[in-house]
């Protein structure tokens, strides 16, 4: 959210202080990183994505990815039901 | 076109105001879109001067209101809606007008016309109406994406670094505001008219 909030302000012309969005997004990513290295399953899909997107871009992504496979929502882990 | 939906309580004055919308329903993974209108809001203290009247553009039965009991006591009930709120960016900065609101179920095209009507007493000139979808991407991309109403806006957000859009498909709200509304003439150029991006 906080680089939508850049953009949003840049393409809007006006300010917008993003440093709490910025500091929300860290301390979010620091739980996501835990996560993926005690998951199995989460390396997994990180990896295939980190390869994929080696190979290129995002669109192409897609059509390494089956189209079974169902996107993982990183908030099913963060917060299970 | 109607009953009208938006209730005006006052309409701010604002120095060359941009609107901003969010919407909850879909097209808003993570709550991004709902999210970052809430946050506009509170970072620029805005006020709210307009809302929607959930019985015109709302299906109770598809979007239930949400009630509040305590120990059988009725205490509340919140149905769906949303509210425009404004604000000044800065001290001698820009207008923001933002509309935070869950997608309507019904009389989108009157939704929009109403919208544009309320850009125009507001002399909006651009409108950005975010959202948010899921998709196989690392948690660390940060890749944003938009629709433009026409092709030199589009040009623009490219050098912006923004990515451009190609899809066929269901559309949500956001979509009908971006000049291809077959009831209304809403070209970029119209006396009522609004650029219009979406993100």
């Amino acid at each position: 959210m906080a680089h939508l909030g850049k953009m949003l302000a840049t393409i809007g012309g006006f300010e917008l202080k993003i440093e709490d969005l910025e500091t929300s997004w860290q301390k979010l990513n620091v739980q996501i990183e835990n996560l993926i290295e005690n998951n199995a399953e989460l390396q997994s899909v990180i990896n295939e994505l980190r390869k994929a997107k080696m190979r290129g871009t995002a669109s192409q992504m897609k059509g390494a990815i089956k189209s079974d496979e169902k996107i993982i929502n990183i908030q099913d882990f963060l917060q299970p039901k | 076109m109607g009953t009208k939906g938006i209730k005006i309580q006052e309409l701010p004055d604002l120095k060359n105001p941009l609107l901003i919308a969010g919407f909850d329903g879909w097209g808003n993974a993570l709550k991004i879109s709902s999210g970052m209108s809430a946050y506009l809001i509170r970072t620029f203290k805005a006020q709210r001067f307009a809302e929607l009247d959930p019985d015109v553009y709302f299906r109770y039965d598809e979007r239930r209101p949400v009630v509040n009991i305590a120990e059988g006591v009725f205490k509340s009930l919140s149905p769906p809606g949303g509210s425009f709120h404004a604000a000044q960016s800065a001290p001698g900065g820009r207008g923001l007008v933002i509309l935070k609101a869950d997608e309507p179920n019904l009389r989108w095209f009157g939704f929009v016309e109403e919208l544009f009507d309320l850009c125009s007493q507001l002399h909006v000139e651009t409108m950005i109406t975010l959202g948010s979808m899921y998709d196989h991407v690392l948690h660390t991309d940060r890749i944003i994406s938009a629709v433009a109403s026409n092709a030199d806006l589009s040009s623009m957000l490219k050098q912006k670094g923004v990515n451009s859009i190609s899809y066929q498909g269901p559309s949500a709200i956001h979509l009908l505001s971006s000049g291809h509304d077959p009831l209304r003439d809403f070209g970029p150029s119209g006396e009522n008219a609004c650029d219009h991006r979406r993100i």
